[in-house]
């Protein structure tokens, strides 16, 4: 188990040394001069080039990764040309933005997708099924930003919720208690968006995994036991079914990161997706550059926490 | 219960046969097939007739063995009697008397109350039969749980309880094992424990765990490793806990569904004298289901031919062996090597089982047979009596016949 756990988490950080360096060259290739995007038409060559020096841009390329190489080992990612303020500081805030939102929506995807998917499985050929089969086909195929904006329109005029953010603005609280009501309120419908377009997909992946291990032998051995058919589904069924669909949430779990930006920009949530549009916007390559190695970070990680479930749920897995 | 049939088979050699008289109320008699015959449903398609009057007897420490090629509703009949049948299966006619009780008259619940306690079933391709990602040894305790630990002092409790019409009674109901007076708990496989967490006719896994050990111990696997998962088994130990596992709450019978396909010929070999020993034993009813005729000479005391759902020829071993009526045993027999004669030659019989769904109009084996004649493709010859146990469904051996089974 150790020996397993030790290979996969090389493997991890080995990717992630391949990521660092992918992603210092990755925009020194891209067209421009970085320092163009300081943009002020006022500015003269000598201060141009005082903006290159403060970036250490003049520098040769490989001294350049050197330097960004120590910095990242210190945890500094830069400063962005746009803000002026630390790209850690600016990506840690989002971040936990970005967290809230998908960790809730993850969380109550996750739990809809496997309730409704193996109910449909259950009563395999019935109303339920027809229903949860239809329904998740419609939501994994509705455009986000499409379901986002009804939602918002909906829910803004009929239900009196926020239009977006994450709090009222020039909003002053008494408590801390009342200050997450507003941000509960505003994170209502981001996570109802999220929630449902994810859960359409954790719905029909569970319903088939579930359906296939019906199929299987050992189900037939279980009947014959004389289980009943609820003990067949939680002790021989379910187990088995959550080994693709771990997969695939785990999976999930690293783009979504990056995969709210519809979400987060439809309803203006300040995370992590909006701050990558703003800077894309800006041409501010530190806090891009910072963004994209977290990105990838994460679903390298994901990667590494399916394989880790996917030792524990399945022991075929384990022995290496 | 048996005046309706006339020359019912008797004296099966280890059996003692003075217990048995014809007309008697037969004690040693387990089950009791009659006339059983099932179809398949596909929709928008003649239903395919996999069973048709299927008929036999099963008595105390008998072993049945049922032979035929693949596709002449062997499975089909073993799944039957567990009435497992796959969803498109349907009982069309029959009766299966288990200790007095038709089968097919229960209900659900009481059905699963039979399942595993009075019959259980050792699969083929024990590799899929187990849950990969459980123990083995969550696997065998998970029936013990499930039908109560009452069979664990007394061998045969159900069959006692059957006849008293308890069959189905709560094990909360016997004080005995209400679990504050017996051993302090001993640590288990997490899986067991959580299995019996959920039962609570289980109140002590001390008892569950012993009873584990003793069952590997029983088919040779070391009881310690129980809590390994199936992939770390080989395939004959994995067979053997297949066999463990079905002899977890001392059923009345045990179908064993060619339990040595999948296996090379020395597993095979031990897999069968291990059979052949806790039958001995533990005086286990079985049904062997298998291609084997070799193996069936070796262990079985009785064996029926079956031919596209119906019984060709059914009779003890020594009958079937040395004076075989029906064309479709003769040639099975050609097809496997025979020690006293080295030099004959194996022949296969030319052909397929018939579909079940277009099945012929005459005898089932008429078209691949080498005796038939004129009559044999116009209506399906009945089951002649032959002697005492000898039955064969051919015209060839009309002459001969003591009587006709319906």
């Amino acid at each position: 188990m150790s020996h397993y756990l030790f290979k996969k988490i090389g493997w991890a950080l080995l990717t992630v040394g391949f990521v660092v360096v992918l992603n210092f060259f990755l925009f020194r290739i891209l067209p421009g001069d970085p320092a163009r995007a300081v943009k002020d038409p006022r500015l003269t060559r000598q201060s141009i080039e005082a903006v290159r020096v403060r970036f250490g841009l003049d520098k040769p390329l490989p001294v350049q990764f050197l330097l960004y190489v120590r910095n990242l080992a210190q945890g500094d990612l830069g400063t962005s040309f746009h803000q002026q303020r630390p790209v850690a500081t600016i990506l840690v805030e989002n971040l936990w933005n970005t967290l809230l939102l998908i960790g809730a929506g993850t969380v109550l995807s996750i739990l809809l997708g496997i309730v409704l998917g193996v109910a449909a499985a259950w009563k395999s050929g019935t109303i339920i099924d027809y229903g949860a089969l239809i329904g998740s086909l419609a939501a994994w195929a509705t455009p986000t930003f499409w379901f986002g904006m009804i939602l918002l329109f909906w829910g803004s005029s009929q239900l009196g919720l926020p239009i977006g953010g994450k709090l009222t603005a020039g909003a002053s609280y008494d408590s801390w208690w009342e200050q997450w009501l507003d941000v509960g309120k505003h994170m209502l419908l981001p996570t109802v968006t999220y929630t449902i377009i994810y859960a359409g997909q954790y719905t029909l992946f569970m319903r088939s995994a579930v359906l296939d291990i019906f199929a299987e032998d050992y189900i037939l051995t279980a009947k014959a036991k004389g289980l009943h058919s609820f003990q067949i589904l939680r002790d021989h069924a379910l187990r088995n079914a959550m080994l693709p669909t771990v997969t695939v949430v785990a999976l999930n779990l690293g783009f979504t990161v990056a995969g709210a930006i519809e979400v987060e920009k439809v309803f203006s949530w300040p995370g992590l997706g909006q701050t990558i549009i703003d800077s894309v916007e800006r041409q501010d390559y530190p806090v891009l550059q910072g963004a994209f190695l977290l990105l990838a970070i994460s679903v390298i990680f994901a990667n590494l926490l399916a394989d880790l479930l996917y030792s524990y749920l399945d022991p075929r897995v384990r022995v290496t | 219960m048996l005046s309706g049939l006339i020359n019912y088979p008797t004296v099966l050699t280890t059996l003692g046969g003075d217990k048995m008289n014809e007309n008697a109320d037969d004690d040693a008699l387990i089950l009791d097939v009659r006339n059983l015959s099932v179809d398949y449903i596909a929709h928008g398609r003649p239903p395919a007739h996999a069973l048709e009057k299927v008929s036999f007897q099963l008595r105390k420490g008998e072993m049945l063995g049922i032979v035929g090629e693949s596709g002449c509703g062997k499975t089909t009949l073993m799944l039957s009697l567990m009435r497992l049948l796959p969803a498109a299966g349907r009982i069309v006619n029959g009766e299966i008397n288990f200790l007095g009780a038709d089968l097919l008259n229960l209900n659900e619940k009481a059905m699963a109350d039979v399942r595993w306690k009075n019959i259980a079933m050792i699969f083929q391709g024990a590799m899929n039969a187990l849950n990969p990602v459980r123990t083995v040894g969550s696997q065998i305790a998970e029936p013990i749980a499930r039908h109560t630990m009452n069979t664990l002092n007394d061998l045969h409790p159900i069959h006692n309880a059957n006849r008293n019409g308890k069959a189905t009674q709560s094990p909360n109901g016997n004080g005995h094992y209400a679990g504050k007076n017996l051993n302090p708990l001993r640590t288990v496989g997490s899986q067991i424990a959580e299995t019996i967490k959920h039962h609570e006719a289980i109140s002590d896994k001390g008892i569950l765990d012993r009873r584990v050990a003793e069952l590997l111990d029983l088919v040779g696997i070391s009881p310690n490793r129980r809590d390994q998962y199936p992939h770390q088994y080989s395939g004959g130990m994995r067979q053997r806990a297949m066999i463990a596992m079905a002899l977890a709450c001392f059923p009345d019978v045990i179908i064993a569904d060619e339990p040595t396909t999948a296996l090379d010929v020395m597993v095979q070999a031990q897999i069968l004298e291990l059979l052949a020993t806790l039958r001995q034993q533990l005086g286990l009813s079985v049904l062997f289901v298998t291609h084997d005729l070799g193996v069936v000479a070796e262990v079985c005391d009785s064996v029926m031919v079956m031919y596209g759902g119906v019984v060709a020829e059914y009779s003890d071993v020594d009958t079937i062996y040395n004076s075989p009526q029906h064309p479709y045993t003769q040639e099975l027999l050609k097809a496997f090597p025979d020690v006293a004669h080295p030099h004959s030659k194996l022949t296969s019989i030319p052909g397929y089982p018939p579909r079940l769904d277009a099945l012929p109009a005459g005898c089932r084996f008429a078209p691949r047979c080498p005796c038939a004649f004129a009559r044999c493709h116009q209506a399906p010859p009945p089951l002649y009596h032959l002697g005492k146990f000898h039955e064969a469904s051919c015209y060839l051996v009309e002459k001969t016949k003591v009587g006709i089974q319906e």
